[in-house]
């Protein structure tokens, strides 16, 4: 038996260890008899069009294959197995959110098994889109679970009735409001630069008020060097300064340049206002019907770590490498890695010598399934 | 719901009662009727709504034209006609008192109420609803999972789902529609005028209209470009001195032009940007170097046979003045420049 065949069974054979002891109802999705399940083990999809007709029946096949990664149908069909995917009969759809990376530029850690500033990153955007879900569409909190990917990212899913008859276009729709609009024209209304400019105003919402909240308060405290600093002249910006309530009182009618000068700044302003707000999902993922998502509370072969469940509440506190750890027998086993690595996992610092070693169980399989170490 | 508002709008839910107490068997004569009425639409988009002296008779003549359309199979003139149809219905909603037009407007959004009354009542709709009617969410005015509309803005969504009802065959069978019906259905295939729809454009040949760089975008622009088209569509219909509603039918064939592609670009957004030039029509000039600037000129390639290029340009020759891109530009009024 060569060494990946042998790290393979090894990791089968824990899989298969860790799906023995979880209990049914703890894994299976709502409806699951009406769901297409995946499984792969070379890679994430080997298999799918697979039925299973209960919660029993799921965690028998998972015991039984141990599949290194297992995902399963947003849509809900009549008959799962069906092939093509036109026969299997689609009755609803999970509105589904993927974010796998963060939205905005960040300084990476440069630690290649895990980026701490990354994932921070990803649940800050993950809060982002709850409140977008919240806020603007009105879903309720109960009605919104998410879970860690498994790898580096998160799953948001929102299993209200009206969010599973969205059509396809209504889904393509919230998408494209959560990536924001391109720019800040698509916001504010001018034919040309000599045509008047016109914008939300107070009793807008939506993207509207994220753009007419941020102009207010710009106007609000905006000096001569912050005005200046957009590329006003400085005779313009001591005008805008001294004639701000007017400007303010116009801005409230919707007239974003009651004060000449003004139009220069809104561009950058809004679009930064977009760029702050809009969280960058796997758009696919939410609008693409035949889509097959992880499974919440399986294992990721990638990484050994689960695809855990995440309390709302404690969103901000998640941390992975602490709370979706699998293996915590407390066993030692032993690899070799072919040099030294430092990361943190489980609530440690841990110190990995180049050759052989013995380590804890939960950080070996981290290892193996990150590629960094085989079996000694 | 009154029988009145069924015979003028017999799209409505309650219209079906009609129909399921109606003759089940359905003569040529009357499916010629209901064919003669769907060409005389599409030939005159702008045509007033045919009132009927009773719901049933409206309700039955509606649902054979779309029993033709459906057996017809063909989508776009399904679409020019749902989108007449739907335009007639919302011209003639503009006159309803405040009760009936919301009354009609939850039959199409159930979730809609009414926040105050007359001119300036606002209106509020249910996300789902306003998606499920085509409504476009990028602009609008959401919070926790409502959207406000004045009445203008819930007219535009409510001709958006008048025309997805019109035009939603999803029940239909056309291979088990009996022999009469299909024999019909043909005779209209043959029966729609090979100008029928070409003429709409005739009609809307202004001076601004007809500038190749226009009629370029009413065939359709890419995605990431529509928004600047039905602007630049907007104002030449403006400049032109369009009437609203005629301007509305250029709008919509403008938007059914642009293939559906990731981004939509709805009738909703169209009509928003068209009522927003008309509201500021005077203060908006067209410019063919914003033409230029956004990529609507086909490489130069539409302004080289321009006439209103050449004619400009024989203008400044006559005047003695040099003309081309790097010359300093001369102003004709706000924002007009070549």
């Amino acid at each position: 038996m060569d060494a990946s065949n042998k790290n393979f069974e090894f990791l089968k054979q824990k899989f298969h260890e860790h799906y023995s002891s979880v209990s049914p109802e703890g894994i299976a999705p709502s409806d699951c008899a009406s769901r297409e399940f995946g499984a792969g083990w070379d890679k994430k999809i080997d298999w799918r069009h697979l039925a299973l007709a209960s919660a029993f029946e799921l965690k028998s096949f998972l015991v039984r294959e141990a599949p290194l990664y297992v995902s399963y149908s947003a849509a809900h069909y009549e008959a799962p197995a069906a092939q093509p995917m036109e026969r299997k009969n689609a009755k609803a759809w999970d509105l589904i959110f993927d974010i796998d990376a963060p939205t905005l530029k960040v300084e990476h850690q440069h630690n290649e098994l895990f980026c701490a500033k990354c994932f921070e990153a990803v649940r800050s955007d993950t809060q982002r889109l709850i409140d977008f879900l919240v806020g603007d569409f009105g879903f309720n909190e109960k009605e919104i679970a998410v879970n860690f990917s498994g790898s580096k990212g998160m799953h948001v899913h929102v299993t209200s009735e009206e969010a599973l008859r969205l059509t396809q276009d209504a889904r393509k729709q919230i998408a494209a409001y959560i990536k924001g609009p391109k720019d800040a024209a698509a916001l504010l209304m001018q034919y040309d630069e000599k045509a008047p400019l016109r914008g939300p105003n107070a009793t807008t919402s939506g993207w509207k008020r994220r753009a007419f909240n941020a102009a207010k308060e710009f106007l609000e405290k905006a000096t001569v060097e912050d005005l200046m600093d957009y590329g006003l002249r400085r005779d313009r910006a001591q005008r805008i300064v001294a004639e701000r309530s007017v400007a303010l009182a116009r801005l409230a009618e919707g007239v974003w340049d009651a004060v000449a000068g003004l139009e220069k700044a809104w561009p950058t302003l809004v679009g930064g206002v977009i760029a702050r707000s809009r969280v960058e999902i796997d758009e696919p993922v939410t609008t693409d019907a035949a889509r097959l998502i992880r499974l919440p509370e399986s294992l990721h072969g990638g990484s050994s770590l689960r695809a855990a469940r995440i309390d709302l509440k404690r969103l901000g506190e998640f941390d992975p490498l602490k709370q979706a750890v699998a293996f915590k027998s407390g066993k030692m086993i032993k690899i070799k890695t072919q040099r030294p690595l430092e990361f943190d996992f489980d609530d440690e610092t841990r110190c990995v010598e180049e050759g052989e070693s013995e380590i804890h169980e939960g950080v070996a399989l981290f290892l193996l399934c990150k590629g960094k170490a085989e079996l000694a | 719901m009154r029988d009145e508002l069924i015979a003028k709008y017999p799209f409505l839910s309650a219209a079906k009662k009609f129909i399921d107490a109606g003759e089940s068997e359905v003569s040529y004569e009357e499916l010629e009727t209901a064919a003669r009425s769907v060409t005389s639409l599409l030939s005159n988009p702008a045509a007033s709504l045919t009132v009927y002296s009773t719901p049933a008779k409206a309700a039955r003549s509606h649902a054979l034209a779309r029993l033709l359309l459906a057996t017809l199979n063909n989508r776009f003139v399904t679409r020019r006609y749902a989108n007449a149809r739907a335009g007639q219905a919302v011209r003639e909603l503009a006159g309803e008192n405040d009760d009936d037009f919301l009354e009609i407007a939850r039959d199409l959004l159930p979730s809609v109420e009414a926040r105050g009354r007359g001119e300036s009542a606002l209106f509020v709709v249910s996300v789902f609803d306003f998606l499920r009617a085509g409504g476009g969410l990028l602009g609008a005015n959401l919070e926790k999972g409502v959207v406000a509309l004045d009445r203008d803005a819930l007219s535009a969504l409510i001709e958006e789902a008048v025309s997805s009802r019109i035009s939603d065959f999803a029940e239909a069978k056309p291979k088990r529609l009996p022999a009469v019906v299909r024999e019909a259905a043909e005779e209209l295939r043959r029966g729609i005028p090979a100008n029928a729809l070409p003429s709409m454009q005739a009609a809307f040949r202004g001076s601004h209209l007809s500038l190749p760089c226009v009629q370029a975008l009413l065939r359709g622009v890419p995605e990431g470009k529509r928004y600047y088209g039905a602007m630049t569509i907007a104002v030449a219909c403006a400049k032109d001195g369009l009437g609203r509603d005629a301007a509305g039918e250029v709008m919509r064939q403008y938007v059914d032009s642009n293939e559906r592609g990731s981004s939509p670009f709805t009738l909703r957004e169209g009509i928003a940007v068209l009522d927003w030039v008309y509201k500021h029509g005077g203060e908006i000039n067209f410019s063919c170097r914003t033409m230029r600037e956004h990529g609507f000129d086909d490489g130069g390639r539409l302004c080289a046979n321009c006439a209103k290029r050449q004619a400009f340009k024989q203008q400044m020759q006559h005047q003695g003045k040099q003309f081309g891109p790097n010359q300093p530009q001369r102003k004709f009024g706000r924002g007009f420049r070549h």
